[in-house]
């Protein structure tokens, strides 16, 4: 990741610098482009910024210069441009894939493998970002991290996992460690430190150039059985198979594994190359050099493996620094600390690679030769990137003060010009930002006024009143707008119109509402208070048993006088009997029938007056056995075939009845009831027929 | 028997006397008991609760009203949802000066025990939240959602069964 991104700053830089040189109006405009959000730069930086990075929108300018700036801006950074506008996860797949290689493999099943559940995917499924499997560090290596970096073994060229700490037991260890027969590619194996026990796969692994088997747990027989097999892979000049229990005597090829004293001669003899590295060697052959040192001494490395090993030490090394170059950490050591730094430290060169790709231009500089006219031409470059910069600050700020001519004077004159130059431009900078300031507090002023004034007239807000004044005012309002609406409005609201039960008196609703479970468990824990119930032709939104089960409450209705349950999904009328003052009772369009309605006449419902049971699945018998017990004034039994005979039976049973509405099974029926009712109940009882 | 009217004293909050009928003054339920030391008294009852505007608000509808029948003294039978019965004038008296105004009315009502004014200033914020959704309402009275996202979800989820 780091060499992508060095090397995409780089390029960024180096078109900065083309441009400034030849055409400052361009620069200018292709700073508004590309420059022009501050926060690109970080980009470059970190890479944890790329996930949040949103790109301003670009300048208007609609000259010539545009597409060459968009050229420019193309070639200099096509991979920025699609960083840019998108969000990361909207990248091609391909690309987040050619992303993600540039990761240490170790980022990406230490961290980025947990970040997001397509990473996660992607990470155990590209196998092409396995080639090079090295943790630096101690980590944690649990069963899943290990199964992805196994999974992937055919590809893997170079598998380090030393000194992990690897949180498994060994016989797990050993089954995942077994998939290595797969791994025709692998070059490099080091397990030292691994619970390792079993050997069986090196005889698959015909690439091998090197393996690390220290401090592992195998014995004798584990490493003549699977080294010496005959498949075995030839055992090529830098070959080894170092054990911890020292450099074996009977093997006849030189150990080349890294212990304390092979390291220490690898840096004392790159302190000796660094003191004469000046003199124009090739650091190929610096190495060649120190590993025919190295290999005088009786070890048996490759040049590229003492390269390996150099940079392992230098980037622990670095990484040590940098960690206790931040305050509040712990300090640490790495090996060979006091040798390295007597090499890292005193060498300015190195430095800047620890700090990374932001300091290119001092290096630069520094390894320049001593031409005035050249350390001129860099001191513009340098002046030329400050202004950019400048230019940023300036964008950033919505305006833009400095002009196109000061640039291009400053690029000609000397440093004591420009620093004038750059001075007056900050002092011009600093006015109008001033300038700005005040406005905006102004702005910010007028604001606060308007709102304090808002402020004011809201001075009481509803809920500051008392609860006994919200409660009085929520009396007045109709019970189905308590509970569909106000209920929702608030907490408080809500908790109100929940335990006040005086609220609910007469609980009707207009038009269809929809009911749902909630709505029907807040009426019905007020049911003793509720006079008049009507949830007729409501959407109600619990299944029939439920319905039956909150129903089943209304037996603490005491009070009601008033009942409506047409077209509820009302199965059982246990609770009938105890609805003492009942007046009203309407269970038209129910799901009752004849067996349920004899809970009717249980209890002597006295005060019922009023009964509709139209469009029930009833016989007129059943409920003239009920209507008998009862006082009735009105008999709504529509929907119900009813008879001459029946007719005169309700006149029988029901002496104070007054009206009635009726369907009967025929004509005939009808018109002799009709006759019947005239005759005799002309003033008395009002016949409706259907 | 052409006697001054005895007045009694009241001062607000803002320091200021007003002087008010002994006929007026006997609706403020909660000055009744002690109607008889006020009249007494010359110094004023500070009700520090009360500000002026309110307070002359509360004169001028005790004036208005001052021939009005006694409201039946049964308070367990008063019908329900009668908002209907809030005459134009009160209407429009009572929401002249905004939602403030009336609030601090429907306080100050509450404070002086004026059941007549706080009925019908009760009755007219009824009128208000009346026939509304949740969301209108929060919005007249300017009230916050404070409502967890769960209790949210649940309201959404019932919201879109209504859509069904």
């Amino acid at each position: 990741m780091e060499n992508f991104v060095s090397s995409f700053k780089r390029t960024k830089d180096h078109n900065n610098k083309s441009e400034m040189n030849t055409k400052p109006v361009l620069s200018k405009r292709t700073g508004t482009n590309i420059e022009g959000n501050p926060s690109i730069k970080p980009i470059a930086i970190s890479s944890s910024s790329i996930f949040s990075v949103k790109r301003k929108s670009s300048s208007e300018n609609n000259d010539d210069d545009d597409e060459e700036n968009d050229k420019d801006e193309d070639k200099s950074s096509t991979e920025q441009e699609e960083i840019d506008g998108l969000h990361l996860l909207d990248l091609p797949e391909e690309i987040l894939v050619n992303i993600l290689k540039y990761f240490p493999v170790s980022d990406l099943l230490l961290s980025c493998r947990k970040v997001n559940g397509r990473f996660c995917s992607m990470i155990e499924n590209y196998s092409d970002l396995f080639c090079n499997v090295k943790f630096d560090d101690c980590n944690v290596l649990d069963e899943t991290t290990l199964m992805v970096i196994f999974k992937h073994v055919s590809k893997i060229q170079i598998l380090e996992i030393a000194h992990q700490q690897i949180e498994i037991e060994t016989y797990t260890f050993d089954t995942i460690i077994s998939s290595l027969t797969y791994a025709k590619s692998l070059t490099n194996l080091d397990l030292s430190g691994c619970p390792l026990s079993t050997l069986t796969f090196v005889p698959f692994l015909h690439l091998l150039e090197s393996l690390n088997l220290s401090s592992t747990r195998i014995d004798n027989e584990e490493l003549i059985l699977f080294l010496s097999v005959e498949n075995s892979p030839e055992p090529r000049s830098g070959e080894s198979y170092p054990l911890h229990s020292g450099p074996s005597t009977s093997c006849s090829a030189q150990p080349a594994f890294w212990n304390e004293t092979s390291s220490k001669i690898l840096i004392a003899e790159m302190k000796a190359s660094e003191e004469i590295s000046n003199k124009g060697i090739t650091k190929k052959k610096m190495f060649k050099n120190i590993t025919e040192q190295l290999n005088k001494q009786g070890y048996g490395f490759s040049w590229e493996q003492v390269q390996g090993k150099w940079k392992t030490l230098v980037s622990s090394f670095k990484r040590t620094k940098d960690h206790n170059n931040k305050s509040g950490n712990e300090r640490k050591t790495c090996a060979f600390q006091k040798e390295l730094e007597q090499i890292l430290e005193g060498n300015p060169s190195i430095k800047p690679i620890a700090i990374s790709s932001s300091s290119v231009f001092s290096v630069k500089r520094k390894s320049s030769s001593d031409n005035d006219d050249d350390d001129d031409e860099e001191n513009d470059k340098d002046e030329d990137k400050s202004s950019t910069e400048q230019h940023e600050q300036d964008e950033k700020d919505g305006k833009i003060t400095i002009n196109s001519d000061i640039i291009k004077k400053a690029r000609k004159s000397n440093s004591t010009q420009m620093v004038d130059i750059m001075k007056q431009y900050i002092s011009e900078q600093q006015a109008e930002k001033k300038i700005e300031r005040e406005e905006r507090q102004k702005i910010h002023n007028e604001k606060k006024y308007m709102h304090k004034e808002k402020m004011n007239l809201f001075r009481l807000h509803l809920l500051d009143l008392p609860e006994e004044i919200l409660v009085n005012i929520l009396k007045y309002v109709p019970e189905s707008d308590l509970l569909l609406s106000c209920r929702k409005v608030n907490g408080r609201f809500c908790s109100m119109i929940e335990n006040y039960s005086d609220l609910f008196r007469n609980v009707k609703f207009d038009d269809c509402n929809v009911l749902d479970e909630t709505t029907l468990m807040v009426i019905f824990k007020h049911v003793s208070k509720i006079e008049i119930l009507e949830i007729a032709h409501q959407q109600i939104e619990v299944d029939a048993y439920t319905f039956d089960t909150i129903i089943s409450s209304l037996t603490n209705a005491k009070s009601l006088t008033n009942l409506d349950f047409s077209g509820c999904p009302l199965s059982t009328l246990t609770f009938i009997p105890f609805l003492d003052s009942l007046e009203s009772l309407n269970l038209s369009s129910t799901r009752i029938d004849n067996e349920e309605l004899k809970y009717l006449c249980i209890n002597n419902l006295k005060n019922l007056t009023h009964l509709y049971l139209s469009f029930n699945n009833l016989s007129m018998i059943s409920i003239l056995n009920v209507v008998e017990k009862m006082s009735i004034q009105f008999l709504d039994t529509c929907g119900i075939a009813c008879t001459f005979e029946n007719v005169v039976e309700i006149t029988v049973l029901c002496p104070f009845i007054v009206g009635l509405h009726l369907t009967f099974a025929t004509d005939a029926d009808k018109m002799q009831s009709v006759e019947f009712i005239k005759t005799n109940f002309r003033d008395t009882i009002k016949l409706n027929c259907m | 028997m052409n006697k001054i009217v005895p007045q009694i004293k009241l001062e607000t909050y803002e320091k200021e006397v007003f002087e008010i009928d002994l006929d007026i003054a006997k609706k403020f339920g909660k000055l009744v008991p002690v109607l008889q030391e006020l009249l007494n008294d010359d110094k004023p009852l500070t009700i520090k609760t009360i500000n002026s505007g309110t307070l002359k608000k509360i004169i001028t509808w005790c004036t208005y009203h001052k021939d009005d029948p006694l409201p039946p003294e049964d308070d367990d039978n008063k019908m329900k949802h009668s908002t209907e019965e809030v005459s134009s004038w009160d209407d429009k008296f009572l929401q002249e000066d905004g939602q403030a105004a009336l609030f601090d009315l429907i306080s100050a009502a509450h404070t002086l025990d004026i059941d007549g004014l706080l009925d019908v200033a009760c009755k007219v914020v009824a009128t208000m939240i009346k026939g509304k959704a949740p969301e209108e309402i929060r919005k007249v009275f300017n009230i916050k959602n404070d409502f967890t996202q769960q209790e949210e979800d649940q309201v959404r989820k019932e919201n879109d069964w209504c859509e069904d």
